[in-house]
């Protein structure tokens, strides 16, 4: 390993933190269905979820750092400002909206944040419209895409199970649910994850440290797989606010199909390089399953208000990334 | 919205068929209690049918109450399914109660506002009958069960204004001269002002129903 600079050392650390924290907010998504099910007790289900959540590497190749570390702002225009603004955007969003309880994604944030300060040093044409578009779809997407699977996998699991009572269909999902949650946790581990390691990559690759091409050195792979299955592991001491039950209440068949469902999702998405909100994919899994029994099961307040901060995210993090490039300039 | 989902589903169970045929022991206990009212000769017969369509009621409901238990994908959620069995079980339930009441106390003298509110009772039970097979596909027949269902509401009112008439009526008539007459009159009407309650009860649980699921 090389010596660096204090500043960039001290971004790489900030951007370790927000994986971190990403951690930290997502970890009841991972657990919640196994521990509301009983099927294993918080502090096993978060090392459960965290384990798999730092195995994320050895599954997925790293598409999704590709893609934020050069496909949504031209590489070569990114420096310690521009990073230092994505950053700071992304988490005082991060911190607005949770302070508001709006249920955003921290990684539209970081994308939003990436937007703002490169156009704000280079203009529009530092963004790379390719990869911007592909990912602005997927906002909206991969929720969709999630919703849809959901109801496909309902149908496909109740069939061959419906000749079983309703008791032991239960007993059955509950031990399948270890499978669907350790896959939602590799899915969850691989996209988050790759996140920050595109942004510490292109950081690495601006300050000249990474020799050739632009790609994700193998020590970054590990610290971020690291950070963020540490905050999965501190997430799970606190109260645990379930995403599930905050939409809709579910039996161990229908976690075992939202997880499943989920996991396809972010695995499709993360193949392609995609970088997703996991928190939305999966709440847009759960609304599937809440609507498969009836369309009045579900808390549409709550799925209303995931469809604002999607609006909102992505030009309000950008905006504060931009005003931080500039705050920057100032010292 | 999800038409096309809910159509792919498996369909399991014999919800409907009990229901209905529980919707018609209703009926049938209703006639006969309008009949048992109007006194003479073939009361003890009213009474013996109003017990045998009960106790076939209560096997429809033991039906159903098991079949919630084994069945996995139910038409409706399993707590408003037995709710509404349970409601539909509780109006027969009375009728008999009704009916033993009407036995134990030897009362014959009925009242035109009770044959009045026995009416009421075979009206509710129709439009129970008539609404339980339109569950069958809840969101094309909502607007019609609401309507079902609000008419039964509205009858109940009826029901209690002629309770009220009735027991002031029995009020002036025996409330001096014969004591006895008037406490067993009230508790007769308190019994048929009862079963349409219980009518209404059912209506709700269909109105939860359809807001739940059309």
């Amino acid at each position: 390993m090389q010596s660096f600079a204090t500043p960039l050392i001290a971004l790489i650390f900030v951007a370790l933190a927000f994986d971190f924290l990403n951690g930290l907010h997502d970890a009841a998504n991972s657990i919640a269905t196994v521990v509301s099910t009983r099927v294993l007790r918080p502090h096993y289900a978060v090392m459960w979820a965290s384990f798999f959540n730092f195995i994320a590497f050895l599954v997925f190749g790293l598409h999704v750092a590709n893609t934020v570390g050069t496909g949504i702002i031209d590489q070569h225009v990114i420096d310690m400002r521009v990073i230092f603004g994505a950053l700071m955007g992304a988490i005082s969003w991060n911190l607005v909206t949770w302070g508001l309880g709006i249920p955003s994604s921290s990684s539209h944030a970081l994308i939003g944040g990436l937007l703002g300060a490169g156009t704000a040093k280079a203009g529009v044409s530092a963004i790379v419209w390719k990869g911007v578009l592909k990912t602005a779809a997927f906002i909206v997407l991969s929720p969709s895409f999630g919703f849809v699977l959901a109801l496909v996998l309902i149908l496909v699991v109740t069939w061959p199970v419906s000749r079983f009572t309703p008791i032991s269909v239960d007993r059955g999902f509950r031990r399948l649910q270890l499978v669907s949650s350790a896959l939602y946790s590799v899915g969850h581990g691989a996209n988050d994850a790759q996140k920050t390691m595109g942004i510490i990559a292109v950081l690495l690759y601006s300050q000249g440290q990474l020799h050739g091409d632009f790609h994700v050195p193998f020590w970054v792979v590990l610290s971020c797989q690291a950070a963020m299955a540490l905050g999965t592991l501190m997430g799970g001491w606190r109260i645990v606010r379930t995403m599930g039950s905050r939409i809709t209440r579910l039996t161990p068949m229908q976690g075992f199909c939202a997880e499943s469902s989920g996991s396809i999702a972010l695995f499709v998405a993360t193949y392609f390089g995609i970088p997703v909100s996991t928190t939305h994919t999966i709440t847009g899994c759960i609304v599937g399953v809440g609507a498969s029994r009836r369309m009045s099961a579900v808390r549409w307040n709550v799925a209303g208000r995931i469809v604002i901060a999607w609006v909102v995210t992505l030009p309000v993090a950008a905006a504060i990334a931009a005003a931080f490039y500039g705050l920057a300039g100032l010292y | 919205m999800l038409r096309w989902f809910q159509a792919l589903m498996p369909k399991q169970g014999r919800f409907f068929e009990l229901f209905e045929a529980h919707a018609a022991t209703l009926v049938a206990g209703a006639d006969a209690l309008a009949r048992l009212l109007q006194g003479g000769e073939g009361m003890d017969q009213q009474r013996q049918a109003i017990r045998d369509h009960e106790h076939a009621a209560d096997d429809i409901t033991r039906e159903v109450l098991i079949d919630v238990r084994k069945t996995l994908v139910t038409p409706f959620d399993r707590s408003a399914i037995t709710s509404l069995v349970g409601s539909m079980d509780d109006a027969i339930d009375q009728m008999n109660k009704t009916a033993k009441a009407i036995s134990l106390y030897d009362f014959s003298e009925f009242a035109p506002q009770m044959r009045d509110i026995s009416g009421i009772i075979i009206e509710a039970a129709r439009i129970t009958a008539e609404a339980i097979p339109l569950l069958r596909s809840v969101g094309t027949n909502a607007q019609r069960l609401h309507k079902l269902t609000e008419r039964i509401v509205e009858i109940e009112g009826h029901a209690d204004d002629i309770h009220d008439a009735g027991m002031r009526a029995l009020f002036q008539s025996y409330g001096e001269s014969r004591p006895m007459m008037f406490i067993v009159g009230s508790e007769i009407y308190d019994h048929l002002e009862k079963v349409v309650d219980c009518f209404e009860d059912v209506a709700n649980e269909i109105d939860g129903l359809v807001t739940d699921h059309a």
